[in-house]
């Protein structure tokens, strides 16, 4: 090892604690690169399981479908069709050791020979007969727990209890996706299904195409839809098609936001380690001034010494990315394996994603050496002269109008003096470090404001929907309600009103949305703020809901997202296929994230060919109370189930929780960006208090030879420490503003809706707390190390 | 008793894996009223027996006993407050606090010890640099001040709490040579009018100046 080198290596190790900080912090940054690495592992991950199931590209869902032999043959013999395989679902209620809970059965034709979306037995044996394979999902998500041998007991619409054998363990990708939602999922025979549901026949028709190019895909939908209608007793799909570009898969997309919100964490960690490693070498070139000096005067050129600290600042970027990098490959994999378990209930493997650990110690190392150059450019500077004659403490303070400006406050005790203008001594350093308080105070105050405003578009997004519950028909085509039904509910106890309304899916160009089917005078919503006042156009007449016309109001989002305006003539896509539509009202509700489309019943219904059927009914109970609610809940569910129906009550005021709270998890995760940013800007705070501390040992030296005490040493320093973090808030709080600004921002352009602007001043208080709480916690050890100098080790430090 | 008693006084500094013992069991006594230059080569123990005095450094063996007080056995704090109190000490890099003018460094040991109010202390801040020959540069700033001026700044610091005893780590070591003759004027006449005053000298001259000399040669005693 040449000497330099050795210099280098050493520079490191003569400030341990100071070289510690710094590396933990740059290996913290480039941990966070390497959380870029989940979303490929967790696709490639997935990738392999969709291979190994044969994951469909079109999946059709159909009024359960008799189809003979030839007629399968038929369809697998269609234009640009791979391979096709039938599948009988049932949605039932389970019993269970005395409870009851909602399962959807599979039933596969024949288990040996599976062609597309295939069911794979895990543990334990093929299900024959009245037997079933429960769902990995089951347990996993704690919905139930069976192993081989269980039994559970399914009723057939004539209340004959059904005994089904459990055999084993199944699994599938699509199916265990229900699993989350609570509902047990079962795969069984298609004589079981029969058996239970008094039907034959498919109810799921799913292909894998040859070309699955967008528009093949497209038409191949068509092609089984017209093969269909034409030869069997469908006459349209129940849903939209489930067509799938090659590789989706679901889930991707908002697991790709997650990583992408992880992303901003670990950009926000490196921006803030930048001011870290900036602070850290210009100490060290501080420190050794008289030691750059010497090298010169011994002949070392300047480019000599310059390499030398870029070795040091390489050092320490090769040893904290190595570390970060290291930590990356171990975090990502087990993030993505732990993801892979809970949602989709599979051990993924051991994985690292090269590419990104490469990026990671790039990006790593580059990242010091950039934030150094400041400092390695001072070495340039160093004259030989100036520098071997510094001795003591330095004396270079006064010159500048800052400096000036400080030294007019007056009235405080010396000390508090000395540290308020101490602040402008490194102020490069000072600055660095105002930044970086401001930096967090202006992130948690733009994050918590940006919560309270995802909060406060929840709640208004429920407010708009008067209904109390809303009760559905099970999925099942063959269970349909009819607008009468409404009468009925409407004479249920504690029931002040209720319509029928009936949802389905549309898809405008790529964009599927909800499609409602509201009565023309309904009190499901009250669209008079949100349509009438703030958003543009009209509701639809009692003559047009009476001629079932094409018109539609559509959410102001979804309206930006696809340029939609007033007036405009669009198409949307529904299970039976392409139909126009005019648009006459453009309303800004929140509901559905701003993507919807609202349309009269009749025109629904004639749509979809359901005649007078819905498929719900809003109510009104007449009590605001939630236990009375609660009860009317029960009572119309009874009555549903007396009139033959199995229905889901959706109970508003637990939805708007439920999503109040979902949206609380997302504002914590806000949160615990913050915390993070903050806890790293408080280890860049301590550190550069340590190094103020370093810089200024001989000043403590002397402040104790002539009588300080402790705690004025102490007051010196946290006098120091709170008025930078106290300039820092200043800065922090049109910071905090700017940053809210662009969440709202992103929020319009990401999600097209707008967001409420708020900037509460209970948050500026509260920052203002923090920031001085934290500075006195993180400054503890600085300071305790600071009075625990001995002043003859103080005064001889170097 | 002498104002400073020193005895069986050793000192034994740890570098890593060596030792090197700077002072060797040294016993001494300076009496109140004394000019002492404390002389030796480099490396000879001249520093380190004034750091033992002043407090600010501490013997692995013997005894430190300054006006009757055993400082050798005080807590930090206390040591502090007392040697704010006793001691004024001038160092060779005059050591003053960059942020502050000339008057609140001179101010500054008063602040600490909490000496009468703000007001007083700034009169007599005002009196000790007027006393130096400073009286119009009180708010200076240290970098607006020559190297003697500091220096002088510096001794005013050292004596604005009436301490018993002035001493001088090298005190003209980084002056030119007519600042070094004001600088030991200003020490002799402080001397003279009953101050103690010890000082540690590379200088010849400055050595052949004091009263009483005090000679190291490794860490022993060979003359006091």
């Amino acid at each position: 090892m040449s000497a330099l080198l050795k210099k280098s290596w050493k520079d490191l190790s003569r400030r341990k604690a100071r070289t510690i900080f710094t590396i933990i912090t740059v290996a913290l940054g480039v941990m966070g690169i390497g959380l870029f690495a989940i979303t490929p592992l967790a696709d490639r991950a997935v990738q392999a399981e969709l291979r190994a199931e044969k994951m469909h590209n079109i999946g059709v869902r159909v009024t359960a479908v008799p189809l003979t032999v030839e007629q399968l043959d038929a369809l697998k013999s269609l234009d640009n069709v791979g391979q096709m395989s039938p599948q009988a679902e049932l949605l039932v209620t389970i019993e269970i050791g005395g409870r009851r809970e909602r399962a959807l059965l599979v039933g596969i034709p024949n288990y040996a020979d599976q062609a597309v979306d295939v069911v794979r037995v895990t543990s334990g044996e093929v299900p024959r007969g009245m037997q079933v394979l429960t769902d990995q999902g089951n347990e996993a998500n704690a919905v139930i727990s069976l192993s081989a041998g269980d039994g559970i007991t399914v009723q057939d619409p004539t209340g004959t209890a059904n005994r089904l054998l459990v055999t084993g363990v199944g699994k599938n990708f699509l199916h265990s996706g229900a699993t989350r939602g609570g509902v047990a999922v079962f795969y069984t025979t298609l004589d079981a299904i029969e058996q239970i549901s008094g039907r034959t026949g498919f109810t799921n028709l799913t292909f894998t195409l040859q070309d699955t190019d967008p528009d093949a895909m497209a038409k191949t939908v068509e092609v089984v839809r017209d093969y269909l209608v034409a030869n069997t007793s469908v006459v349209a799909f129940d849903t939209l098609a489930d067509v799938r570009e090659e590789g989706f898969w679901e889930g991707r997309e908002i697991f790709s936001q997650i990583m992408n919100f992880m992303a901003i964490l670990a950009f926000m960690i490196l921006f803030v380690s930048l001011f870290l490693i900036a602070n850290t070498m210009n100490t060290i070139v501080s420190e050794q001034t008289r030691e750059i000096a010497m090298m010169k005067a011994i002949g070392a050129t300047r480019g000599t010494v310059f390499r030398s600290f870029l070795t040091t600042s390489a050092l320490i970027g090769l040893i904290g990315a190595g570390i970060g990098a290291g930590l990356g490959i171990l975090v990502a994999s087990q993030v993505e394996r732990a993801f892979m378990d809970q949602s989709f209930g599979f051990d993924a493997a051991f994985d690292v994603h090269w590419p990104t650990v490469a990026i990671s110690l790039a990006v790593g190392v580059g990242v010091v050496v950039l934030a150094s150059l400041p400092a390695l450019f001072r070495t340039l500077r160093v004259s030989v002269v100036a520098g071997l004659e510094s001795h003591g403490i330095s004396s270079d303070y006064g010159p500048t109008f800052l400096d000036r400006g400080l030294m007019s406050i007056r009235g405080v005790p010396r000390v508090v003096q000395m540290g308020i203008r101490n602040a402008s001594r490194r102020k490069g350093r000072s600055i660095s470090t105002i930044l970086q308080v401001a930096f967090a105070v202006g992130v948690v105050i733009a994050m918590l404001n940006g919560g309270d405003g995802l909060i406060d578009m929840t709640v208004r997004a429920y407010d708009v929907q008067t209904w109390d519950l809303w009760a559905t028909v099970a999925d099942d085509p063959s269970d349909p309600m009819t607008v009468d039904t409404a009468a009925l509910i409407a004479g249920v106890d504690g029931v002040r009103a209720a319509e029928p309304v009936n949802r389905t899916s549309a898809q405008i160009n790529d964009r599927t949305v909800p499609l409602y089917g509201y009565v023309q005078d309904t009190h499901a919503l009250d669209f008079d703020k949100t349509l009438l006042e703030n958003g543009q156009g009209r509701w639809w007449t009692p003559e047009e809901a009476k001629t079932a016309k094409h018109v539609v109001v559509v959410g102001d989002a979804l309206s930006r997202f696809e340029n939609i305006e007033l007036g405009d003539t669009i198409e949307l896509m529904t299970a039976t296929g392409a139909s126009k539509f005019k648009v006459i009202g453009i309303d800004a509700a929140f509901t559905e994230n701003g993507q919807f489309v609202h349309a009269p019943l009749e025109t629904v219904q004639a749509v979809l060919h359901k005649g007078a059927a819905a498929n719900g009914f809003f109510v009104q109970t007449d009590s605001r109370d939630h236990r009375k609610i609660d009860a009317t809940s029960r009572r119309v569910s009874d009555e549903l189930k007396a009139l033959g129906h199995r229905a889901d009550i959706t109970v508003n005021y637990v939805a708007a929780e439920q999503n109040v709270a979902k949206n609380k998890t997302i504002v914590s995760m806000f949160l615990m960006v913050s915390f993070v940013v903050v806890l790293i800007v408080l280890i860049g705070l301590m550190s550069t208090l340590v190094m103020n501390i370093l810089d200024r040992t001989t000043e403590i030296g002397m402040l104790r030879c002539i009588g300080a005490q402790s705690k004025d040493v102490r007051r010196l320093f946290s006098t120091e420490g709170l008025f930078l973090a106290f300039l820092g808030w200043i800065v922090g709080l049109p910071l905090g503003y700017l940053v809210c600004q662009v969440y709202v921002a992103a929020f319009a352009v990401g999600m097209k809706l707008t967001m409420p602007n708020k900037y509460a001043l209970i948050y500026v208080g509260w920052s203002l707390v923090f920031a001085m709480v934290g500075t006195l916690i993180v400054i503890f050890f600085p300071l305790r190390r600071a009075t625990n100098m001995k002043p003859g080790d103080a005064i001889r430090y170097e | 008793m002498s104002l400073v008693q020193l005895r069986d006084l050793q000192k034994t500094y740890k570098t890593g894996r060596l030792e090197f013992e700077a002072l060797k069991g040294v016993d001494l006594d300076i009496e109140e009223g004394q000019l002492v230059a404390i002389v030796g080569a480099s490396g000879s123990g001249k520093s380190t027996m004034l750091n033992m005095i002043t407090g600010i450094d501490r013997p692995t063996r013997g005894s430190v006993t300054i006006a009757g007080d055993r400082i050798d056995q005080m807590k930090e704090d206390r040591l502090a407050a007392w040697r704010g109190a006793n001691v004024g000490i001038v160092f060779q890099f005059f050591q003053l606090f960059p942020t502050l003018t000339a008057l609140e460094n001179v101010m500054l040991p008063m602040d600490f010890l909490r000496r009468g109010s703000v007001a007083e202390r700034k009169k007599r801040a005002r009196e000790r640099l007027e006393l130096v020959g400073l009286g119009d540069k009180v708010d200076n700033l240290p970098s607006e001040l020559s190297g003697g001026q500091q220096q002088r700044v510096a001794i005013a610091r050292a004596l604005v709490n009436e301490p018993k005893v002035l001493i001088g780590d090298e005190p003209t070591g980084n002056l030119d040579s007519k600042t070094e003759a004001a600088m030991f004027e200003l020490f002799d006449e402080l001397n003279k009018q009953g101050k103690t005053v010890i000082y540690v000298t590379h200088s010849q001259a400055l050595a052949e100046k004091a009263r009483h000399k005090v000679e190291l040669v490794d860490g022993q005693l060979v003359r006091a």
